[in-house]
């Protein structure tokens, strides 16, 4: 059984850059990717502003994917990059060490609808086959199989704004009880205007920007792109001499709202918190969980530095949940907490420090968690490489 | 002591029926459920058949959302666990599913719902979590076609490995002009019947409906005196790694997963398989090589049957009914026939149980999986 995993490499696809570089240089000057809407967003009349990757496919080398769907390529660019930066060769594998857990939440949406207007319109002739092997939710883990020639388990994690925490998770659990010395976990997502128009009616998007935990809410602007890290068992990591950028666990077990949760088993320690909060009513949700743990009436009473990438690349669900692990990841590397985007001033979590200012902070822990639009709130600790928690 | 984990409880809503014994009875009797299809026009296409669920009232709401419903309140009440909503409050929900509320999707796609229930595909383990008040472990799980079979050996993982005491996981498809007009752009429909394992198969037939199993750690479950279908007692899933929709022609994939859940299990051979079966020329040659490939000789004394004849392909479903299949059958001595089965394919040649039910005693049986993305996932199943 296995029970140390580190993460030795990340990769990112957002709207601030694709790369893990841009990433982090966007985090530090708080630049942000949100757009007003244009283009076939505006004309569908679906979001007010959007979060939108640049061209991908000239970050995509292998031609077989080229007409995949954007959500396959956000995640093959952004899992190559993670690949590369933990100095894997993905060669000779074997079946029962590696695989792979996508964390998604609409999946393939745009090639899903064109194929239905395809059929819609013409008929039986209309519905193309490569539009509809592209529609199932998995095709992104297929695709990072195929690319990879992963021959252990794929596995697609389908939920909210939580999923590719979720997928984190699901990835610890089997990784300490089987063995699989290695995962590659993503999330992905692609914009669509229908998609977004559906949450537009929902009265769930922000006419600009997003405010996290800022009441009352103003709503949430949608982004799309992929996150991706490479967790291995410490023992793997230190037998090929890996760069380990954290210690990994599960945090605390997915959360309900109402329920009562154990906050000791984080320890008491200063920590980035890297908040899933996407300018909803939900945000109270994830304020009340995290002053559980952080608040002087908290287990722990420790600062809290709060972060949110949101603001940055917007809600792409999935995608920017494993975004804000790399996120978390990165503070913990380079021994800095970056200007925080939420706003001071916001009651639920007046608690906690939000720094204006880059800060020389090097901590030893930090938590990703979200509690999503829906369902239980999943979270994530990290660890600074030689501490002794991870 | 190893934990392990029993199923205390079914919930089916099939094109053969609602609820454990009168889906079992046709099963067992070859009947057959595919007819002309209802739910939409198929006049544009060249296929016209399939296996739907009829019968029942949806009164204006969601058929997905239904079929999940109605499946899981089934397995509760099954499992005697409907009545004592304590013990559920902790249980987990596992659903897989391939196009969840799919309907919902078309319809707001075409203008005409802006606010779908079942919009999204984790929707439903959410509503299925928020009716009956369950706070445990949720997971949707889409591994296209063996989607069911992930979420049960998952669950099945997870209650092994002490994270749960109690899950409620399976599947729910519903029949959509989407996924015919998909599997027709495929050429993978049959215009007649589909004839698992014949020699001339030429194509599935679609299905729809949901099953939900409750799977429990033993002791929990024998403590409140729970009735008990069999234990699940292996796992495994591995990836074909090589197209997204064509299976690997060798079954190697398959294979690996046969023998990944063998291992998981301890099992030499289970008495019966419960096979993907789908009726294309080229699963089900593929199905019979990996088999082969990880029986040896041995694969020729396996009993193997493919329900797909009779309820359709039901993709996110499929796996989850089959599972019921194996412990239904471990329960009542007796293995579902390969109906249509007519003439010997010299590249499918093991025992596939053609045209009529076989009574006979077995100690274990596999499911097995195959889908989109070169998923595969076999289950194994034993008496308790």
């Amino acid at each position: 059984m296995n029970d140390e995993f580190v993460i030795t490499g990340l990769g990112v696809v957002s709207p601030v850059g694709i790369g893990v570089l841009p990433f982090w240089e966007a985090m530090l000057s708080r630049s942000s990717g949100i757009r007003p809407s244009s283009g076939g967003m505006a004309a569908a009349g679906a979001p007010y502003s959007a979060g939108i990757a640049g061209d991908i496919n000239a970050h995509l080398d292998d031609r077989r994917f080229r007409r995949a769907a954007n959500i396959s390529k956000y995640a093959l660019v952004a899992v190559n990059q993670a690949i590369a930066d933990a100095g894997l060769v993905p060669a000779g594998w074997e079946a029962e060490e590696v695989g792979v857990v996508v964390g998604v939440t609409h999946g393939a949406i745009n090639l899903t609808r064109e194929f239905h207007a395809g059929f819609v319109k013409d008929g039986s002739l209309g519905a193309s086959p490569s539009l509809f092997s592209d529609s199932v939710l998995n095709a992104p883990a297929g695709n990072i199989s195929i690319a990879l020639g992963i021959k252990g388990a794929a596995h697609t994690v389908v939920g909210d704004s939580g999923a590719g925490i979720d997928a984190v998770e699901f990835a610890l659990k089997v990784m300490k009880h089987t063995k699989l010395s290695t995962c590659i976990v993503a999330g992905a997502e692609e914009l669509d205007p229908i998609v977004a128009r559906v949450y537009k009616t929902f009265g769930l998007l922000s006419q600009d920007n997003m405010r996290p935990f800022i009441v009352p809410a103003s709503g949430f602007v949608p982004g799309e792109g992929a996150g991706a890290i490479i967790i291995e068992t410490r023992a793997r990591a230190a037998s090929r001499s890996a760069r380990v950028y954290a210690g990994i666990k599960t945090a605390l077990p997915p959360i309900w709202q109402g329920r009562d949760f154990n906050a000791g088993e984080i320890p008491a320690q200063d920590a980035f918190v890297s908040t899933g909060a996407n300018g909803t009513r939900r945000d109270a949700f994830e304020a009340r969980l995290l002053s559980g743990v952080f608040s002087p009436q908290g287990a722990n009473m420790k600062k809290a530095y709060l972060g949110n990438i949101k603001p940055l690349v917007g809600e792409s669900f999935a995608a920017s949940a494993v975004m804000q692990v790399v996120a978390a990841t990165l503070v913990l590397d380079k021994g800095v907490v970056p200007p925080s985007t939420i706003r001071s001033g916001a009651p639920d979590v007046a608690w906690a420090t939000m720094n204006e200012d880059a800060e020389q902070r090097p901590l030893t822990m930090a938590l990703a968690a979200s509690a999503g639009l829906k369902g239980p709130a999943h979270s994530i600790l990290l660890t600074a490489p030689g501490d002794a928690h991870a | 002591m190893p934990r392990r984990v029993v199923v205390t409880g079914m919930g089916l809503i099939t094109p053969l029926g609602t609820g454990v014994n009168e889906f079992w009875g046709k099963l067992i009797a070859g009947r057959d459920a595919v007819q002309e299809i209802t739910t939409f026009d198929s006049t544009p296409y060249a296929s016209h058949t399939a296996a739907e669920v009829s019968g029942v009232s949806f009164k204006g709401g969601d058929r997905w959302l239904y079929f999940l419903d109605t499946a899981f309140k089934g397995a509760l009440i099954d499992s005697g666990l409907f009545a004592r909503p304590r013990a559920l409050e902790g249980a987990g929900i596992h659903v897989g599913t391939v196009l969840g509320g799919i309907l919902a999707g078309q319809q707001a796609w075409a203008g005409c719902g802006a606010k779908p229930s079942s919009y999204h595909l984790y929707s439903g383990a959410g509503h299925l979590a928020e009716k009956y008040g369950l706070k445990g472990d949720t997971l949707t799980v889409s591994t296209a076609c063996a989607s069911g079979t992930d979420a049960l050996g998952i669950a099945y993982r997870r209650i092994l490995w002490g994270k749960a005491d109690i899950i409620i996981a399976g599947g729910a498809d519903t029949l959509s002009e989407f996924a015919f007009s998909g599997f027709n752009a495929l050429r993978a429909l049959t215009k007649t019947k589909a004839r698992p394992f014949d020699k001339n198969r030429d194509g599935l037939v679609l299905g729809e409906g949901a099953c939900f199993l409750v799977l429990e750690e033993q002791g929990f479950a024998e403590r409140r005196g729970a009735q008990c279908y069999g234990l699940v007692s292996g796992y495994a899933s591995r990836s074909d790694a090589r197209h997204l929709t064509a299976p690997d022609r060798e079954g190697a994939g398959l294979a690996w997963a046969i023998q990944a859940a063998l291992a998981s299990s301890g099992l030499k051979r289970p008495g019966y398989i419960n096979a993907h079966g789908t009726g294309t020329p080229y699963n089900d040659v593929m199905e019979t090589k990996a088999i082969k490939s990880a029986f040896g000789q041995g694969a020729y004394e396996i009993p193997i049957s493919s329900v797909k004849a009779m309820i359709g392909h039901s993709f996110g479903a499929g796996g989850a009914i089959e599972a019921a299949v194996c412990l239904l059958a471990l329960k009542h001595g007796c293995l579902p026939p390969t109906i249509n089965y007519q003439e010997k394919d010299q590249d499918c040649d093991l025992d596939y149980v053609p045209l009529k039910a076989r009574e006979t005693a077995i100690d274990s049986a596999m499911s097995l999986s195959a889908g989109f993305g070169g998923q595969n996932a076999a289950l194994t199943f034993e008496k308790a």
